[in-house]
């Protein structure tokens, strides 16, 4: 048991663990407001390249070029994580889906008096909403802008060599 | 010594052609009445030697009074027109061929041709035809001077002593140079023409009166440099051995002053007890900005340290942080609690050993797993406990580099304070003598000084003279050297020529007694002019056999001197100028035999080859030469020289 807990505990990738996606994942719609399917957010698979500037405590003018690069590849594998997550969250009605046949992607917006009452606290998740917030004013339309621009602006523009899937 | 022979003489245009019979060694003649091309024919045999013929130039009618003459029309209207000689130098045979109009001569030599230019250009035509025939009849070419030009003479030039024509006043004897400049017709050019053609000069005499010339100039250069130099330099004095003496001394008192400055002035300078401990202390800086910078490099080394540390140790906090949000988030949403299956809801019946999926897996060997809340915890438990040894790391380089901050801070005080210490006693020592003295013994250096520049101004003077001196007296004697040789040579040359213009008025005295002139006496003055009976005067038909003999005597000399170059050759155009009764005409050709007899050193002897081509008017020559008449033109018989070709 112990031994089998080892090797879970080694595997055990932080970046890419369900849970983390998820709360950062609500915290993006939340903050932004996406409660309903008017006020959608489009191409969810714009989240998995903002996840990484949400956690963490730098702001987003002081990553590096190589930090930017790493951040981009492994936001790939994001993309993919994302959308078990939210077929998991539709599930329980977090979340609402709806098809976006311009981006060919999914729209979605937050079911908000199905999600636990006292989940944003925002002083728990002080960090997060600051760092959104700050997105928010650095990329213009955030919730609805082509993954085009979001990644032109975010990486593109700081050089940093990127490839559309 | 050599000797050239004409064989045939061909001319050849679209429009009109001539061909000569082919001419002989000795005396060949063509008659011809007035404007039947006899004349025609000479200048046919002059253009190919390279002579300059103006009614042959092409387009150019400038000079009406000769040129409307129908048969040069003729010439110079043809076209693709040119003169053909067919000669012999020493018995070799030569083709040469002139175009009309052109400027250079096509020689052909035993099947080979080559073009020979008339005119040299240093660049393009070193080497002219006058070069080519000259050397063939073995006549040496000497550069001549006048003023500051110098040029060549050529076989043009010669060549007016070998063409008795009708254009030239018989009283110049030389025929008239194509070019009348003052350079073509001047003395010099016709004493050399004279010379060479008769051998009176030579290279040994050419060469050493050139080199006695240079060595006269050199002469004259190195005195004139000599004597400029003593004007200028009247009081120098002799004594150069007196006026180095002079200068070592002066040098030595320079040093003397030199020694007795320096030491008067550390005599009394208070700073001796001092200098060790300026010594120490300036040791002492040195060490202490060695230990400056080296820990200045131990902190900058830290600093890097510490700031990975500071990353590394804010990226754990980050991720502590972040999984107590997946905690928090795990225990409000529970989306995987495993007992229901996320994403079909349904509850989930699991076999050990079964993936979702329902392939056979151990749980452990999943890809991607799915955590409880006290796995998570665990997770977190263990990056604390990472984070506590960073921090511990991380404290104690921020204490080490505090600690050499404050070190650096430190010495970089005791560095400052040395500093100003030995400033101040550096300023402390002063000089503690009398400055009266030492501005007594700059004084006296300053004098000796500009006595030593005047003396080595005036040694230097005085070597200058002394190597001019010495170049000029070097050079005269070299001088002297040279004119002794050159006397030598001279007085040789000399005799030899008082032999040949001896035996040259022997001859022309002779033939000019027998001719028509007949006078008494006849020699050469300086220039080589006929001088006849002391200058009593003589009738004006005169002129014409003094020219002729002139020319007979060279031949005559051509055949008798080795040393004599006249190449035995004779073109004679016409001699019946000046109104010369046709009886005397004949007689005075008739001295030929004459001049020929007298060119045997003895009786026995055979005449060498020779030629004579001479064109005249019917029955205008002796009729004993009726033989060797080769050629007859007639104008009443409408034979002229050019054929028209139809």
């Amino acid at each position: 048991m112990n031994k089998e807990f080892a090797k879970k505990r080694l595997m055990f990738i932080q970046k890419e663990d369900y849970n983390y996606l998820i709360y950062n994942l609500l915290l993006i719609l939340e903050t932004l407001s996406c409660n309903n399917e008017s006020n959608a957010f489009h191409d969810f698979r714009k989240i998995a390249y903002l996840i990484d500037f949400i956690s963490s405590s730098k702001a987003i003018d002081d990553y590096s070029q190589d930090e930017l690069s790493i951040i981009y590849s492994k936001s790939q594998l994001k993309k993919k994580l994302l959308s078990h997550v939210l077929v998991v969250l539709k599930n329980k009605e977090y979340i609402d889906i709806s098809i976006n046949r311009v981006h060919k992607s999914f729209d979605i917006w937050l079911i908000r008096e199905n999600i636990p009452q006292n989940f944003f606290d925002k002083d728990f998740f002080e960090t997060e909403i600051k760092n959104i917030n700050c997105l928010k004013r650095q990329i213009r339309g955030i919730k609805g802008t082509a993954i085009k621009t979001l990644v032109d602006n975010i990486f593109t523009s700081k050089n940093v060599l990127t490839w559309e899937i | 010594m050599g000797n050239l022979i004409i064989k045939k003489v061909i001319y050849s245009g679209e429009k009109y052609s001539f061909e000569s019979p082919t001419l002989t060694s000795g005396i060949n003649i063509i008659v011809g009445d007035n404007g039947s091309g006899k004349s025609t024919f000479s200048y046919f045999i002059e253009f190919v030697l390279g002579g300059t013929i103006p009614f042959f130039k092409k387009g150019d009618d400038g000079d009406s009074s000769k040129t409307n003459n129908s048969k040069y029309r003729q010439i110079k209207d043809d076209k693709n027109n040119y003169v053909q000689l067919e000669i012999m130098i020493n018995g070799c045979s030569y083709t040469l061929k002139r175009y009309i109009g052109k400027n250079d001569i096509l020689l052909e030599d035993n099947g080979t041709v080559q073009i020979l230019p008339l005119t040299r250009n240093v660049n393009y035509a070193p080497r002219t035809f006058s070069d080519w025939i000259l050397e063939k009849l073995g006549i040496e070419v000497f550069e001549l001077y006048l003023g500051s030009i110098s040029w060549l003479i050529g076989f043009k030039d010669l060549f007016r002593l070998l063409d008795h024509d009708q254009d030239t006043d018989p009283r110049k004897i030389f025929k008239a140079p194509p070019v009348d400049n003052y350079v073509a017709d001047s003395s010099i050019t016709r004493k050399a023409i004279f010379e060479t053609l008769v051998g009176l000069s030579s290279e040994e005499y050419n060469k050493a009166f050139n080199l006695l010339k240079k060595h006269q100039a050199e002469r004259t250069d190195a005195k004139s440099f000599y004597d400029n130099f003593l004007d200028r330099n009247a009081s120098l004095s002799d004594d150069i051995e007196n006026e180095n003496r002079k200068y070592k001394e002066a040098n030595e008192q320079l040093e003397k002053l030199f020694i007795s400055r320096d030491s008067y002035q550390r005599d009394n300078s208070n700073s001796p007890d001092k200098t060790e401990i300026l010594n120490k202390i300036q040791t002492e800086l040195i060490e202490l900005e060695v230990k400056l910078s080296e820990s200045s490099v131990k902190k900058n080394n830290y600093e890097i340290e510490k700031s990975k540390l500071e990353r590394l140790l804010i990226n754990q906090k980050d991720e502590i942080s972040q999984i107590e949000k997946i905690i928090f988030t795990h225990d409000k949403l529970n989306l995987f609690a495993l007992e229901i299956c996320p994403f079909c809801m349904g509850k989930i019946t699991k076999k050990e050993g079964v993936c979702i999926c329902g392939s056979e897996l151990h749980s452990t060997d999943y890809e991607k797993f799915v955590y409880k809340s006290s796995e998570y915890k665990d997770i977190l438990d263990h990056k604390k406990k990472s984070i506590k040894a960073l921090d511990i790391a991380y404290e104690s380089y921020k204490s080490e580099v505090n600690e050499i901050e404050k070190f650096i801070l430190d010495k970089n005080n005791l560095a400052t304070s040395l500093r100003s210490e030995l400033k101040s006693m550096i300023d402390r020592i002063t000089f503690s003598g009398n400055s009266q003295l030492i501005d007594r013994i700059n004084d006296k250096i300053l004098e000796v000084k500009t006595e030593i520049l005047e003396l080595e101004d005036i040694i230097e003077q005085i070597t200058e003279r002394n190597r001019l001196k010495e170049d000029f007296e070097r050079k005269n004697s070299t001088y002297i050297a040279t004119d002794i040789r050159f006397k030598e040579i001279q007085s040789v040359f000399n005799q030899n020529n008082t032999e040949t213009i001896n035996e040259f008025n022997a001859v022309y005295s002779d033939l000019l007694s027998k001719s028509s002139c007949n006078s008494n006496y006849a020699e050469i003055n300086d220039d080589y002019m006929p001088y006849i009976d002391h200058g009593i005067y003589k009738e004006k038909s005169t002129v014409v056999p003094i020219r002729l003999m002139y020319y007979f005597t060279l031949l005559s000399l051509g055949l008798k001197r080795d040393t004599v170059k006249h190449p035995r050759f004779l073109l004679i155009d016409t001699p019946e100028e000046a109104g010369i009764d046709t009886s005397n005409l004949k007689l005075n050709l008739k001295l030929l035999d004459r001049a020929l007899e007298l060119s045997k050193n003895d009786e026995s002897e055979p005449i060498k080859d020779y030629q004579v081509i001479l064109t005249t008017g019917e029955d205008k020559y002796p009729d004993e030469y009726s033989q060797f008449v080769k050629k007859v033109f007639s104008k009443a018989n409408n034979e002229y020289i050019l054929k028209e070709i139809e």
